[in-house]
């Protein structure tokens, strides 16, 4: 606007005259914004930290663990589990406890997954060195006090039990090794060398690292190998990440609740797994085992059968004997009987033989004529035939010669022919020879030689061909002669004669034929009777023979067989024992089976999340504290410097007065005279606002997380600035003092000019309630008269006052307070009220391991006493409360246990005595579920059912829920034995450590796990330090409050009042007199602001001390009178404090400007 | 040696180009039962003087000798028991207490000193002995005054200086004020010093002296001074 220069004129110079009042609201504002930001923010900055490094480390949201170790198929079964809800990420893991050599402690082994890909889940940051690349390297838990006893480079040996060279247990079936994976894994290496120190998000928490089965009970630290160095084929557990996660802010309610409704899938579908897998693993024994005994029943049948043979062949052998012999007699009978047979046959053969031979003769004499007969036919026949053929050849030969002189005649004749060449060819060669040459007229002369000797050959020829056929001439001629002159018809009548005789002949030939046939077939007969005979014989001997050669072959054989059966009865009885044995063995092995069978480990899927991390939702709790903290006390402060602004902003109006008039008479408008002041408050307001959003915002997150550093290995505080409070304290803010002043302003403005003019009426004296005391009044010394008057005459500044102080008085006081509720607690808790150092959980009742246990207990030195506790855990639920944990003590001898456990009522710490009927519940509890003595309690187990319990008594208690009773009580109310689970020790700690206690105890088999109270006591004592800061913060931030609010009234109370201190300084009053004036008068309101302090604080510690308990602690609402004592303390040394500054103030106060006006 | 010996102040305010100048070469005397009128218009210094002399500031400049004693060298401790010892201031607005009766006023005075008169007997002789345990509120301007006037006279001062003491009061009360003055310069031989821009008032006085410009332009003595039932204005 640019109304008017000289309005912003004598507005910034207002500013510059009065820079303690600006300063002041500013300062206030300040603070107010600075303190409501800040600690505001630095809860929801805590958990952005926590957040950002979850998300940078991609923390698990949740951990897999199988009680037999997990196999390619329950990684495939897992991720489809995963896939089906919006998608998500495995990464299998090996996990083993072991303990170092050299230091005796216990780490947690992890084998490291596969670290290219980005998604490794639980991503270790590499605070020096790097992540071993070879089974024998090794990454070490960069924790403050573990790591500080190893360096880079140095050599770590792993305890002899762990590594599977060294190791002396002979592992059973590596299938189903020990019910718990996590004690049996072994690995391949027993030294390692550090190549590196890590850190991890599953352990946020610096000093806690969980606990463990393996030696003391306790956790030091993890370390990183790689899964070769296990010597394992199963993973232990497997890390997942969900998808649908990915968004949700770490610790928001939509993350849990979409963590929680996954799990509760997977835990459903893991627990059917689990019987599925359990039935399988139960089931392939069980199958094997049946297997087993079926093979073994087969081999022993097997053996009988064997035996029962041996002894049937030895009953066969035997029958073939007796057979053998029988066949032998009969054989006998059988040739004899054949000999016989034969024998007869021969001899009547042999009449037919020579019947035979008769008749032989007879032919033989009828062939023999025959043949002579036939011979001289014969010999006849053939000289005629001779004759015949004599006659006929010489008829041919004559033919032929004729033809033949025919032939010849007609050569004769060509060659004479021929033979007129020669001459020429005779000429030819003389010329030849002449002429000297070889060739002429187309022949040579070889030729022509040739030519002519053919001519003479054939010349030759002709004359011997001649002279042949003259003898054949010859022969033939005197063949004729020899012929006798027969005539072919004398030849022919010979020959028809002949011819008559060969008929003849030929037909006795023919009877003879016959009867040589007849003859023939007789002797056939013979012959084939004979050969019958001879066969029939031979085939008997033959047959004899066979039977016989059968019969020694079968003797053979039989005899072979003997042999066989005795080598067989020889090799039975060997192979029968080893059978024996063997099936000895396998039975032996069967049982082993089925005992194994019989302790086969409970396949059970165990999953966890983020919450069973240690320190995971411990810190979580921390901010919520935080939180609720921030929820109230800024307020407060807020409240009180709204107060104080208003205040100083009414006063400023008050004393601009006169500007007011003369603005108003000037003839300003309304809104250009209240301009000044708006523009003063908002500058004011703004500037202070501004610097306490910057200062706040990155000042108290860091300072209350400071405090948290030493217990979190957490990244450095994510700050942030969140716009809901950075709104609400701007709004406030602009309230108090712009819209204050306005009203102010505007009041003001009601006034006419003139009234404005004039001074302001002082108030009014008026006699006060006190003077009506009369011997009271007429008591008390001048001074103190004026200070009551004037303490009543401003009531308004007064009551602020009062209000001002209290309210810093019990901000102080519930910072002190605070303190006193719960550094008293570890000790009243673990010191006054149990008297034990550890608890063992003892697993499921064996008489034996039992008897071990009460063994080892007894005859340890250092352990005192032990008392047994049947315990159950169970929850409870009631509308509006979260579901709480109880755990129920059973005592089986309750005159020993006030030793352990002191029960007192915790209001009057009179001891509650245990007796059968009596039930106590601790304070907390009956707290939160509004149960005194005489209620009933309604508890539910998950696996027992629900009980009512009466409550007897309500026992002083300051951490966890505890039910307690006898073990009768138990037994009546749950129907149920009241099997001890539990054992209370009591041990001497000089004697043994915790860590050796634990080693010991841990190696009893009835020990299921040990858990050290000193351990608890720390932790507990770790998050009751973690509230001191808050406390500090808050001391501080109240005791400047209550500065600020004294020194501002004060001065306000001054600068209305100075004319009036004017005034007595003129009469005189010396400077430490004037300051009295006023100073009397504070300390009597910083009196009543202390009292009504301590109430307020009171309250508020209450308040704060209930929201910022857990469920599971208590904290003690007792205020120590030293804390009442410094709270008024300090409230006074700053009224004090206020007035050396105010009294310097005093002295400089000009009377004479002061008592001007008017003039 | 006079009661009242100015010599040579000046008194300063502000610097260089700033510089005002409220009293400068002042010089007079006053002696010692006199009553004193300073008159002068508005501005001139006056009740610079006026508060001079009182002890309430200290001159830039010069002594001021009072009973043979210079107060222009004391310290703040000295002057402020200067103050309570020996001087009784009435103002214009009579600046009483609001939250004490008209005893109590008077009477937080007496308590100053050892030797004080009696708080009753000195509002008595005021006249306002039917105004004791009243409230200024519920007193009237003049009340009020003589109150101022009572608490003033009770320490027995040696000097009583008064600020324009008529200044918010009507004419007739005025004078009853001026004649109190009057009666207690008189009775108890006491100096007042009187600061008045009403040169009627001045008629009054022993001695007149005229400010005007920081500096004294007149000092006058009257022999007879006018009786104050005398005056008007």
């Amino acid at each position: 606007m640019l109304v008017k220069r000289t309005l912003w004129k004598d507005t910034f110079r207002e500013i510059r005259h009065s820079i303690s009042r600006f300063l002041a609201i500013l300062f206030i504002i300040l603070i107010g914004v600075a303190f409501y930001v800040g600690i505001r923010s630095a809860g929801p900055d805590m958990l952005a930290t926590a957040n950002k490094y979850y998300r940078e480390q991609n923390l698990m949201d949740g951990q897999v663990i199988s009680t037999i170790g997990l196999e390619a198929d329950d990684l495939e079964a897992i991720e489809d589990i995963l896939d089906e809800n919006g998608g998500g990420k495995l990464t299998p893991q090996i996990t083993q406890d072991v303990i170092f050599e050299e230091t005796k402690q216990t780490v947690r082994l992890y084998s490291l997954a596969d670290v290219s890909s980005d998604h490794s889940i639980n991503r270790y940051h590499i605070s020096a060195g790097r992540l071993p690349q070879a089974p024998h390297e090794i990454a070490l838990d960069d924790a403050h006090h573990f790591a500080a006893q190893f360096e880079l480079g140095d050599t770590i040996t792993i305890a002899d039990d762990f590594v599977k060279a060294t190791h002396e247990k002979i592992s059973d079936d590596k299938e189903f090794a020990s019910a718990d994976m996590t004690q049996g894994l072994l690995l391949t290496q027993h030294t390692f060398q550090v190549v590196g120190f890590v850190r991890s998000p599953l352990f946020i928490e610096e000093p806690t690292r969980g606990n463990s089965l393996v030696g003391g009970g306790k956790l030091n630290a993890f370390a990183v190998i790689l899964p070769e160095a296990f010597d394992t084929k199963r993973y232990t557990d497997v890390y997942f990440t969900l998808d649908q996660l990915m968004h949700e802010a770490a610790y928001s309610t939509s993350y849990k609740d979409r963590r929680d409704d996954f799990i509760e899938l997977l835990e459903q579908k893991l627990e059917r797994r689990a019987a599925d897998k359990q039935d399988e693993i139960s089931g392939t024994l069980e199958e094997e085992i049946q297997k087993g005994e079926e093979a073994l029943q087969e081999a022993r049948t097997e053996l009988d059968d064997a035996r029962q043979k041996l002894i049937q062949a030895e009953a066969e052998l035997k029958d073939a004997r007796d057979q053998l012999n029988a066949g032998q007699i009969e054989l006998n009978n059988k040739r004899q009987a054949g000999r016989q047979q034969l024998d007869d046959a021969w001899d009547e053969w042999q009449r037919g033989a020579d019947r035979l031979e008769d008749g032989r003769i007879k032919l033989q004499e009828g062939k023999d004529e025959w043949n002579a007969a036939a011979q001289f036919l014969e010999q006849k026949s053939d000289e005629l035939t001779q004759l015949e053929a004599g006659l006929k050849a010489i008829a041919e030969g004559e033919e032929a010669l004729a033809a033949a002189q025919e032939e010849l005649a007609q050569n004769e004749k060509s060659l004479n022919e021929k033979e007129a060449k020669r001459p020429q060819l005779t000429a030819f060669l003389k010329q030849m020879e002449q002429l000297g040459v070889d060739q002429l007229h187309g022949f040579t002369r070889s030729e022509i030689l040739q030519q002519l000797k053919q001519l003479d050959q054939a010349r030759q020829q002709l004359e011997d061909a001649k002279q042949q056929l003259n003898q054949q001439q010859a022969e033939l001629a005197a063949k004729r002669q020899a012929l006798n002159g027969y005539t072919p018809e004398q030849l022919e009548a010979l020959r028809t004669q002949l011819q008559a005789n060969e008929k003849n002949l030929a037909q006795k030939q023919k009877e003879l034929e016959a009867k040589a046939n007849e003859f023939a077939e007789q002797e056939q007969k013979i012959s084939i009777a004979k050969q019958t005979l001879i066969e029939q014989s031979a085939l008997f001997d033959d047959q004899i023979a066979a039977a016989e050669a059968n019969l020694a072959a079968q003797e053979e054989k039989w005899a072979a067989g003997k042999a066989t059966l005795d080598e067989q009865k020889a090799t039975f009885e060997r192979q029968s024992i080893a059978a024996e044995n063997e099936i000895a063995e396998n039975e032996a092995k069967l049982n082993d089976a089925k005992a194994l069978l019989k302790d086969l480990p409970t396949v059970r899927y165990i999953i966890n999340d983020r919450d069973d991390n240690p320190g995971y939702t411990e810190y979580e709790d921390n901010a919520a504290r935080i939180n609720a903290i921030a929820g109230v006390l800024p307020i407060f402060f807020f409240f009180i410097a709204i107060l104080i602004s208003l205040t100083t902003m009414t006063r400023m109006v008050d004393e601009e007065r006169e500007y007011i008039g003369i603005m108003k008479a000037m003839g300003y408008r309304r809104q250009e005279i209240a301009l000044k002041f708006i523009v003063y408050a908002f500058l004011a307001t703004t500037l202070g606002a501004a610097m306490g959003l910057f200062i706040g915002y990155p000042l108290f997150p860091q300072l209350i997380y400071n405090s948290y550093r030493s217990l979190y290995n957490l990244p450095d505080i994510q700050l942030d600035t969140y716009p809901l409070f950075t709104a609400t304290a701007l709004f406030a803010s602009y309230l108090a003092t712009v819209f204050a002043t306005l009203l102010a302003v505007l009041h003001s403005l009601r006034l006419s000019a003139a009234q404005l003019l004039r001074p302001k009426a002082p108030k009014e004296g008026q006699r006060i309630l006190l003077e009506k005391i009369t011997p009271l009044w007429e008591r008390l010394s001048f001074n103190y008269k004026i200070t009551f008057r004037n303490l009543f005459r401003y009531k308004t500044r007064m009551l602020m006052t009062i209000f001002g102080v209290a309210g810093s008085c019990g901000l102080i006081l519930t910072g002190f307070g605070l303190s006193d509720s719960v550094i008293d607690i570890p000790n009243l808790q673990f010191d006054e009220l149990s008297h034990y150092q550890a608890i063992a959980a003892l697993k499921e009742a064996d008489e034996a391991d039992r008897a071990t246990l009460e063994h080892f207990l007894q005859s340890e030195e250092a352990i005192q006493d032990t008392l047994s506790i049947t315990t159950m855990t169970a929850k409870t639920e009631k509308k509006g409360m979260n579901t709480q944990q109880v755990t129920l003590y059973a005592v089986q001898e309750p005159e020993r246990l006030p030793a352990f456990i002191q029960l007192q009522d915790s209001k009057t710490k009179k001891p509650l005595p245990l007796t059968d009927g009596t039930i106590y519940i601790t304070t907390k509890l009956a707290e939160l579920l509004g149960i005194k003595a005489g209620d009933t309690l309604t508890i539910e187990s998950t696996d027992r059912g629900s009980f009512e319990f009466e409550i007897s008594g309500i026992a002083e208690n300051y951490l966890g829920h505890f039910l307690y009773m006898t073990a009768e009580t138990y037994t009546e109310i749950t129907n149920q034995p009241a099997e001890p689970n539990l054992k209370l020790i009591q041990y001497d700690t000089k004697q043994l450590s915790a860590t050796e206690f634990g080693e010991k105890l841990l190696k009893q088999p009835a020990i299921m796990g040990i858990s050290n109270l000193n351990d608890v006591k720390r932790s507990f004592t770790d998050t009751i330090d973690s509230l001191n800061i808050i406390t500090h913060v808050l001391v501080i931030s109240a005791a400047l409050l209550a500065f600020t609010v004294l020194y501002n009234l004060t001065n306000i109370n001054v600068a209305e009042r100075i004319r009036e201190l004017s005034t007595i300084k003129v009469l005189g009053f010396y400077d430490r007199e004037v300051t009295a004036y006023i100073y009397r008068e504070n300390i009597f309101l910083t009196l009543m602001g202390i009292v009504a302090g301590y109430g307020f604080g009171y309250l508020l510690h209450g308040f704060l001390i209930r929201t910022t308990e857990v469920d599971m602690m208590r904290f003690s609402r007792h205020i120590s009178w030293q804390s009442y004592a410094m709270s008024a303390l300090l409230t006074f040394t700053f009224a004090t404090l206020v007035m050396f500054i105010v009294h310097r103030k005093l002295k400089h106060i000009n009377m004479v400007d002061a008592l001007k006006g008017g003039d | 040696m006079s009661f009242i010996e100015v010599k040579n102040v000046a008194r300063y305010f502000g610097e260089g180009a700033r510089k005002v100048v409220a009293n400068e070469n002042m010089n007079f005397t006053i002696k010692e039962g006199d009553f004193c009128v300073i008159v002068g218009p508005s501005g001139a210094g006056k009740t610079t003087m006026l508060n001079l002399l009182g002890g309430m500031d200290r001159p830039s400049a010069g002594h001021i000798l009072i009973d043979g004693v210079d107060i222009a060298e004391f310290d703040d401790l000295k002057r402020t028991t200067y103050r309570r010892n020996d001087i009784g201031f009435i103002f214009q607005n009579y600046n009483l207490i609001p939250n004490l009766t008209a005893k109590e006023n008077v009477e937080m005075a007496a308590e100053l000193s050892n030797d004080s008169l009696s708080a009753t007997q000195v509002l008595t002789a005021v006249g306002l002995a039917h105004r004791l345990d009243n409230f200024p509120a519920q007193l009237s301007g003049g009340e009020q005054q003589r109150v101022a006037i009572a608490r003033g006279l009770v320490k027995r001062p040696k000097l009583l200086l008064c600020d324009e003491p008529t200044g918010a009061l009507d004419f007739k009360t005025g004078i009853r004020v001026l004649d109190i003055l009057k009666q207690a310069n008189i009775d108890y031989h006491m100096t007042v010093v009187v600061i008045t821009h009403n040169r009627e008032i001045a008629k009054m006085a022993d001695r007149i002296i005229e400010i005007s410009n920081a500096t004294v332009r007149n000092i006058q003595l009257q022999e007879h001074p006018v009786p104050v039932t005398d005056l008007s204005w």
